[in-house]
């Protein structure tokens, strides 16, 4: 067995998978798409692990662009196990379930989650006649495809005034929308519109936003990292807002630091390994938040490459080191 | 075993299978541990900006429940469940009057809202959080009678989201005559924190202070060197609160030399053009 991680480029996350099988003895080589998609159709007995493409991106259609690329060559990667010489830890066909928020929400149904209002917004004023009818003060508008907080934005229409606020890392910058690492606060009715209709032409859905339960004065959700049947680790993504994702400046705290039941935190557990397999996973991060004031877990979203946890692979590396242990056993 | 305080809020999964503040209501009058409680605390009342007049009612119609509170943190709300700045309150000024034993108030949030001109002799603190706080609520607090206050705290804000006075318009709250007992004064997340700290130099209540809290608002440079330039009259503070300031470092070093203990801890960034200088709380 020849095992192989995929990239476009060498990056954190290949180096840190090579080094955990060097340290289980066992030889992982990196190989960009490219060289798969070469050697795939060949025979061998070769398992491979698929990584995400490094890049540095903050232009919002230029970063849906490379989703939209990445889709693409998820597609074609899916031949190279129809000629039956590859076998992927996770398959193109799960990470492409993962990569659609829609879809993803369709494999969880009976599972608690966000739940989706609206599949696809056009514009500004769709939305705005969509919410105003719906009756909807609290929204998230998200683009459909990928994964993180770009693009990304929280949005509040006051019931009576119909005043707008808007929370997200988007500003616009010479004519260009970006993701910038903070999130902005926005008011001016003119800037919220731009950038609404700058996330609608990435195919934007609309989720309902629930309300996240509070450790100490921060708004807090979880990233729990399974593989198979168990929870690998689990960080608490810290945020003073309701966009918590890491790297915005949030904070990544101990899980075992929150105070919640046992109960919960079974529940926990059970809805991410779930999860994971509903979306035909072997490994995955799945975003759960806790509802305020009732404590229910509720699936954010999944995603098919989130395993890369700085915590774990800065020190045991055991995440990586237990997908590679499968394989060698 | 007492139970001291209990929070009281409609969650938002409530919320979603349809229930109101109604229910909030009954959630409340139907808690047997309501008896033992003495710091109450009231959260979100509406995930869509309605008011609490109906809750306040409801409260009032069932009075003798609550006479015997002596805390009430009022809007007990966060920002995910509403903008403080939409936070609908109503005059609260008839069931503060169902709680004669009250000695601690806290309230959140202040469209609409009304506190009575009344005395409350029992009445030790009080804290008003917001994002913009009409002139009509300190008006209200002038002419009321709390002899016996010993903390006050308001929070200023802006006028995009309420606040329609002046520096003016607090003056009168610097008054030993009006509150002798006081010892805590916070006129806090203010724009013009400089001039805040005028008032409080030039008051006679300054004496009597034993913390000045001007955090969270724009305190610059001019209002440091305010507090340099009279250290005689502030040296017998225990406590200056300058929390969120926009203070440059060298003047931050300057007033943790004061013979005074001082909080000049802040992550609002003074190199921003100073048109960009804004309260904590701004909405």
């Amino acid at each position: 067995m020849e095992l192989y991680v995929v990239s476009n480029q060498p990056s954190r996350r290949t180096d840190y998978f090579i080094r955990a099988g060097e340290s289980l003895g066992q030889t992982v080589r990196f190989l960009t798409y490219e060289q798969l998609l070469a050697i795939g159709h060949s025979p061998g007995n070769r398992v491979v692990k698929l990584e995400p493409p490094v890049h540095n991106e903050s232009g919002l259609l230029a970063y849906t662009a490379l989703c939209r690329e990445y889709i693409s060559l998820l597609e074609q990667l899916k031949t190279c196990r129809t000629a039956g010489s590859v076998t992927f830890i996770n398959s193109p066909e799960a990470i492409l379930h993962t990569l659609d928020k829609v879809k993803t929400k369709q494999l969880l149904s009976g599972l608690q989650v966000t739940p989706v209002l609206l599949e696809q917004v056009e514009n500004f004023d769709e939305l705005e006649t969509f919410l105003t009818a719906g009756n909807h003060s609290s929204v998230f508008l998200k683009p459909r495809f990928g994964s993180g907080a770009g693009g990304v934005m929280a949005i509040r229409i006051h019931p009576r005034t119909k005043e707008w606020i808007v929370y997200t890392p988007l500003n616009c910058a010479d004519g260009v929308v970006r993701n910038c690492k903070h999130i902005r606060r926005l008011t001016a009715r003119e800037e919220i519109v731009r950038l609404i209709n700058t996330v609608c032409r990435c195919d934007a859905m609309v989720e309902q936003w629930i309300p996240k339960e509070k450790t100490g004065n921060q708004y807090y959700d979880l990233r729990v990292v399974c593989h198979r049947d168990k929870v690998q680790h689990i960080v608490v993504r810290c945020s003073k807002g309701t966009i918590t994702n890491l790297h915005l400046n949030n904070q990544a705290r101990p899980f075992a630091a929150l105070a919640l039941s046992g109960e919960i935190k079974e529940k926990i557990y059970r809805e991410a390994i779930r999860a994971v397999k509903l979306c035909g996973l072997r490994y995955g991060g799945v975003d759960i938040l806790i509802r305020q004031g009732s404590g229910i877990p509720c699936i954010i979203e999944v995603n098919g490459q989130g395993d890369h946890i700085y915590e774990d692979i800065f020190n045991e590396n055991n995440i990586y080191r237990n997908q590679i242990k499968e394989w060698i056993r | 075993m007492k139970v001291e305080s209990k929070k009281y809020a409609l969650t938002y999964d409530e919320y979603d299978n349809g229930k109101t503040e109604t229910d909030l209501l009954d959630k409340m009058l139907k808690d047997k541990k309501l008896p033992e409680i003495k710091q109450l605390v009231v959260g979100c009342w509406s995930y869509e900006s309605g008011d609490c007049s109906e809750l306040v009612k409801g409260m009032i119609a069932n009075k003798e429940k609550f006479a015997h509170i002596e805390g009430l943190f009022w809007g007990d709300i966060d920002q995910e469940e509403s903008e403080i700045s939409w936070i609908e309150q109503c005059d609260l000024g008839p069931l503060l009057d169902c709680m004669p034993l009250l000695s601690g108030l806290k309230i959140k949030g202040t469209n609409n809202l009304s506190i009575g001109k009344t005395a409350r002799p029992n009445l030790k603190s009080l804290e008003i959080i917001s994002g913009g706080l009409p002139s009509s609520v300190v008006e209200e607090i002038i002419a009321s009678d709390f002899p016996n206050l010993e903390k006050l705290v308001l929070y200023v804000g802006i006028d995009y989201y309420g606040f329609d006075g002046s520096v003016e318009t607090f003056k009168s709250l610097f008054s030993k005559d009006k509150f002798p007992k006081l010892t805590y004064l916070g006129i806090v997340n203010a724009e013009a924190e400089d001039e805040i700290v005028e008032l409080f130099l030039n008051s006679d209540i300054l004496p009597q202070l034993e913390t000045m809290d001007i955090s969270c608002g724009v305190l610059t440079d001019k209002g440091g060197q305010l507090l340099l330039d009279n250290i005689e009259k502030i040296k017998h503070l225990k406590f200056i609160d300058m929390n969120y300031n926009f203070l440059t470092e060298e003047m931050q070093e300057k007033l943790k030399k004061l013979p005074v203990k001082v909080d000049v801890n802040s992550d609002a960034d003074v190199n921003e053009d100073p048109e960009d200088y804004y309260p904590m709380i701004t909405e």
